[in-house]
């Protein structure tokens, strides 16, 4: 096939367009995990404007996370949180309070039907690719950050992070002290949090910033520190704590590429000054506007897009002060997001892949186990570690590669090792489930084809999981094919037969099995087909 | 960007020379080399997170200042397994002592790029890619090698002729030294042994729009994985292994997967495994006894796994077949952190092992100062292209116009390859016999006056790096004839502090370290 630059043509105009179910799917499986039939309804009938209210309001409330399985924390009882907790002396709580925090952070982005907090908090942990394994409730918190944050302000994001207990501590702010500055924290903040690195033109100069930046900003960074890291007492909470004396009061220099700008702000508020003058650079809002491009339509940033999108975008981040939700409207509502060649062209990432299963499908959850509840969900982390993505532990501070490495951007998350994992995954989630200390846990297919408009006819039942589970049409022969797994070389009516005989005798269980069995091979070819890994 | 000066410094230079030495000119040929090149099997095996390279071969002639400067890291001299020359393994890398008594290790000392970036990232993918560190290269060294000879890749392939994958990686993760203009070279696949079967759907038309393209690449890379695997998997199971592996050894048992694949007739030409968790701020021993702890565990598994892979090998009748090579992004700080590890540094040994490697040291013992600045890496000798470069020249038959365009202009080929069926031949004489480079004064301030004697003529390079390892300069690249020379050198532009003189000439290296005032 011959690949040639597409040039759209489209830009960030308002779209103006019909807004049915096809678009309302595209913009909910772009701004949402695990978009079901009735998120997709509840949009197309709310109209593009009314959606990206939705989407831009703040989603649910999510509680603490709680001590799921855990007998043995004198503070802490089964169904109570830890998250003020003290550590105990020989007793090992840091286990349970990671399996918790997991599940803590699977919700923080899955746990919402129509608002853009939790894409946009998986956005940031991606974004500032923290790695932390340590204390649990200073990771809380920053979790926590990350979803209040969401659609907020992203200056104030950059302020709140830069001394936040889990970034002084993964980027080593809390060793950083007058005479001995360390430079990570400065060098990550601009080169991969706000204004991206530029092309080497001089010694130390990488045309957004110089050398001699990272180290003016990396002495005013210094006299953070950690306290309370893991502490045992109640009242001795993890905290970042400024330390004056190991504070460096020098006014620094900051270059050309900061016009020349001298901070002159001493002490524990020399921070906001650098995030001010990093957010005064002329350059402050294009590298965030490319990673949101990228995030959210399509990794192939040509000139026209650069030009057309990318610089409109960061005008309207600049003219907001900051503020991310005006700018993910503009895009999201824009005539480029809705261009149909624009569509259907990203590759899942795990998250997604896996989400997209398990809350799409709408896969039952069990109600009457904490610990068997905590465990479904850990499953799920662990097999997207095997797909590559181990939440809460990005590969580098650069975050996962699909999101930064060209050529390949999302087409990292597929080689041969995860094709074959996503289709073990897919083929657990429809078919066997997943079982634990001798439970299992499954979906029942014909549960879920209840609510299709009609089950009874195999057409419109086929057509109807093509059109929930992929993202684009798919051709009549594809259709057909499918057909053929669910009623082999019969006619259609015997669907219509069999199904109703089942209806007819729901407790009929060898009846039952049957159909079911003729819905998984369907099912399974959907969601193990390459059209699944797009959306 | 590169600043060069050409520096006429010496009045002992001529201006002309017109004739190259011989020995620059290839040694020996390529076919002369024991096996069909056609059948050769690069094992590459990633050492991720930064390899403290001086806690693994250890300079024996600098062992009190380094015991000075890493007051709590410093291996005990008596556990240290030496090999000669002022040289030691780490006492845990006894594997690598088993190659190297039976000649099949080869050393190439202190080996890095010019600028090190210490970034994990980035220099990761500098040595991946093969780029230079103010370059960014989207394909990898070995993609970029395959690419000569496969230019339409994937398309058409699996084929009747290539009918196995061209690399492998064993893990999770694609490889991307592999990585190609259009696709990556290497078939991901984590046990041989288990490929699930992926459904490939309808080959039904695709738009020209990008989700046609990302299609497209599903579809092939489905087909591929599902074809490639199946072929995979059948070879293996007519593999055989013969070797005992180490027990709980995540790189033995990959590498047992490889010799599997090789022995089951797989023409795959690349292996490439990886082994992470040498980033070692902290932990890198356990307190108190420098002999345990994270890199001492690392370097055993490293070390079995290597040597149980080589005597398999040889039992299969592989071993003229296949030669390993580590790499890591970078070494690490010559001080300790005071944290029980070591930093982000600046070059460490990489290690070729197999038959066919010329096995011995390559490049001298580093030179440690007590006062070394905290941010001072191990100063490079060798650029890692070369080693890569070498690799493909000797092993994989490219000439070296080609490797050039593969790897960089100023490739310059080394001696880690032999001729596998000729006995051990000796070390060559060093074009610098007898002569180091020598440095006055020191410190130095504005002005400082390097010696060295070349034992014929050649072309030298002459280059100065700063205390992190970024280029101040190149003096000069130019040919010298045989005998003594002298070149003053104006240094009050330099940064202040720890400044290296690094001389090349062909593989010879020689490295001399001053202060600046």
């Amino acid at each position: 096939m011959a690949v040639t630059t597409l040039a759209t043509g489209s830009t960030l105009a308002p779209y103006s367009g019909t807004f049915g179910r096809r678009e309302a799917a595209h913009l909910m499986r772009r701004t949402t995990y695990g978009t079901t039939k009735a998120r997709i309804q509840e949009a197309e009938a709310l109209g593009l404007a009314g959606a990206l209210d939705r989407l831009l309001t703040p989603g649910i409330t999510l509680p603490e996370p709680i001590n799921y399985d855990f007998e043995d924390d004198p503070n802490v009882p089964i169904g109570a949180t830890w998250v003020t907790a003290p550590y105990v002396e020989g007793v090992d709580v840091q286990g349970y309070r990671a399996r918790s925090l997991r599940q803590y952070q699977y919700d923080s982005y899955t746990a919402d039907e129509i608002s853009l907090s939790g894409r946009m908090a998986f956005f940031w942990h991606n974004h500032f690719g923290i790695t932390e394994n340590g204390d649990a409730r200073p990771i809380y918190r920053y979790y926590a950050l990350l979803r209040a944050s969401a659609t907020g302000n992203f200056r104030q994001l950059i302020e709140d992070v830069t001394v936040s207990e889990v970034m002084l501590r993964f980027l080593n702010g809390n060793e950083s002290l007058i005479g001995n500055p360390n430079e990570n924290y400065a060098r990550e903040l601009l080169e991969l949090f706000t204004l991206g690195k530029g092309e080497h033109v001089g010694s130390g100069d990488y045309t957004t910033y110089t050398e001699d930046d990272i180290r003016a900003i990396a002495n005013a960074l210094t006299g953070w520190q950690v306290w309370y890291y893991g502490s045992r007492e109640a009242d001795n909470q993890p905290a970042s704590v400024f330390r004056v004396n190991r504070h460096d009061p020098a006014p620094r220099q900051l270059s050309h590429r900061f016009g020349d700008r001298l901070l002159t702000v001493v002490g524990e508020e020399a921070y906001k000054e650098v995030v001010d003058a990093v957010f005064a650079h002329p350059l402050a809002a294009h590298y965030l506007c490319r990673k949101l491009y990228r995030f959210f339509v399509y990794y192939d940033i040509d000139a026209d897009v650069e030009a057309n999108v990318i610089a409109p975008l960061a005008q309207a981040l600049v003219d907001a002060d900051f503020e991310v939700a005006p700018v993910l409207r503009l895009l999201l509502g824009s005539q480029h997001f809705f261009d149909i060649t624009q569509r259907g062209a990203l590759v899942k990432c795990p998250l997604q892949f896996t989400s997209d299963l398990m809350l799409g499908f709408g896969f039952p959850r069990p109600t009457d186990s904490l610990y068997q509840n905590n465990w479904l969900t850990r499953a799920q982390l662990w097999h997207m570690e095997r797909q590559q993505m181990l939440l809460r532990q990005p590969p580098s501070v650069a975050g996962w590669k699909a999101y930064y490495q060209a050529p390949q951007y999302n087409r990292a998350w597929i080689n041969a090792s995860t094709l074959g994992t996503r289709t073990d995954y897919a083929n657990a989630v429809v078919g066997n489930g997943f079982t634990h200390q001798m439970r299992n846990h499954r979906l029942d297919l014909l549960r879920y084809i209840e609510d299709f408009d009609d089950p009874t006819d195999p057409n419109a039942l086929v057509a109807e999981f093509a059109e929930r589970l992929i993202s684009e049409p798919l051709d009549p022969v594809q259709l057909a094919s499918l057909k053929e797994l669910l009623i082999p070389g019969l006619p259609d009516f015997e669907w219509t037969v069999e199904y109703g005989d089942h209806l007819a005798h729901p407790d009929d269980e060898d009846l039952a099995n049957a159909v079911r069995a003729k819905l998984q091979a369907m099912v399974r070819a959907l969601v193990t087909s390459p059209e699944f890994h797009l959306f | 960007m590169r600043r060069r000066k050409f520096l006429a410094a010496s009045a002992s230079l001529p201006l002309l020379f017109n004739r190259l030495p011989r020995e620059l000119a290839s040694p020996r040929m390529l076919g002369a080399l024991g096996s069909d090149p056609d059948e050769r099997v690069l094992v590459l095996i990633q050492l991720t997170g930064g390899n403290d390279g001086l806690n693994t071969l250890i300079p024996l002639d600098q062992y009190d200042q380094l015991a000075n400067v890493r007051p709590t890291l410093v291996q005990p001299r008596s556990s240290l397994l030496d090999i000669g020359g002022d040289r030691a393994l780490h006492g845990a890398f006894s594997g690598a002592r088993e190659l190297w008594d039976a000649g099949e290790l080869a050393i190439v000392q202190d080996v890095s790029y010019p600028e090190q970036n210490r970034s994990h990232f980035r220099s990761t993918d500098i040595w991946n890619t093969g780029s230079a560190s103010d370059e960014v290269l989207t394909t990898g060294w070995l993609g970029r090698r395959f690419g000569l000879d496969h230019p339409d890749y994937p398309t058409g392939y699996p084929s009747a002729e290539f009918e196995d994958p061209l690399a492998i990686t064993v893990g999770a993760t694609v490889s991307e030294t592999c990585q190609g203009t259009a696709s990556n070279f290497s078939l991901t696949l984590r046990n041989p042994f288990r490929v699930t079967a992926i459904l490939e759907g309808e080959d039904t038309p695709l738009p020209d729009t990008p989700r046609g393209r990302e299609l497209e690449f599903l579809r092939t890379s489905v087909v591929q994985a599902n074809q490639y695997g199946a072929t995979v998997k059948a070879k293996v199971e007519t593999g055989n292994t013969l070797a005992t592996y180490p027990e709980d050894n995540y790189l033995a048992d990959r590498l047992r997967y490889v010799a599997q694949m090789i022995s089951g007739g797989l023409s795959t030409k690349v292996y490439v495994l990886s082994i992470g968790g040498f980033d070692t701020h902290a932990n890198q021993i356990v307190d108190g006894d420098p002999t345990t702890g994270d890199h001492a565990a690392l370097l055993k598994e490293v070390g079995d796994a290597i040597a149980a892979f080589q005597t398999d090998l040889k039992l299969l009748g592989l071993g003229e077949r296949v030669i390993g090579m580590t790499y890591s992004e970078f070494g690490r700080r010559i001080r300790e952190n005071g944290g029980l590890g070591t930093d982000h540094g600046t070059a460490a040994p990489m290690f070729l092992f197999g038959e066919c490697v010329n096995a011995g040291v390559l490049g001298s013992n580093p030179t440690i100062d007590t006062a070394v600045d905290e941010l001072e890496g191990v100063a490079m000798q060798y650029d890692f292209r070369d080693v890569y470069g070498s690799v493909l020249e000797d092993w994989f038959g490219l000439d070296g116009a080609t490797v050039r365009g593969v790897l960089h202009d100023e490739y310059v080929k080394l001696p880690v390859l032999r001729d596998c069926s000729d006995p051990i031949s000796d070390v060559q004489e060093s074009a610098f016999a007898k002569t180091r480079l020598t440095l006055a004064p020191s410190p130095f301030d504005a002005r400082a006056q390097l010696t060295f004697e070349t034992a014929s003529a050649g072309p030298v390079r002459l280059s100065v790096y700063d205390v992190q390892g970024s280029l101040v300069e190149t003096l000069f690249e130019r040919r010298l004839p045989a005998g003594a020379q002298t070149v003053n050198v104006d240094t009050s532009a330099y940064p202040t502090g720890v400044i290296v003189f690094h001389l090349q000439r062909g593989s010879e290296v020689k490295v001399v370290r001053g202060v600046k005032l």
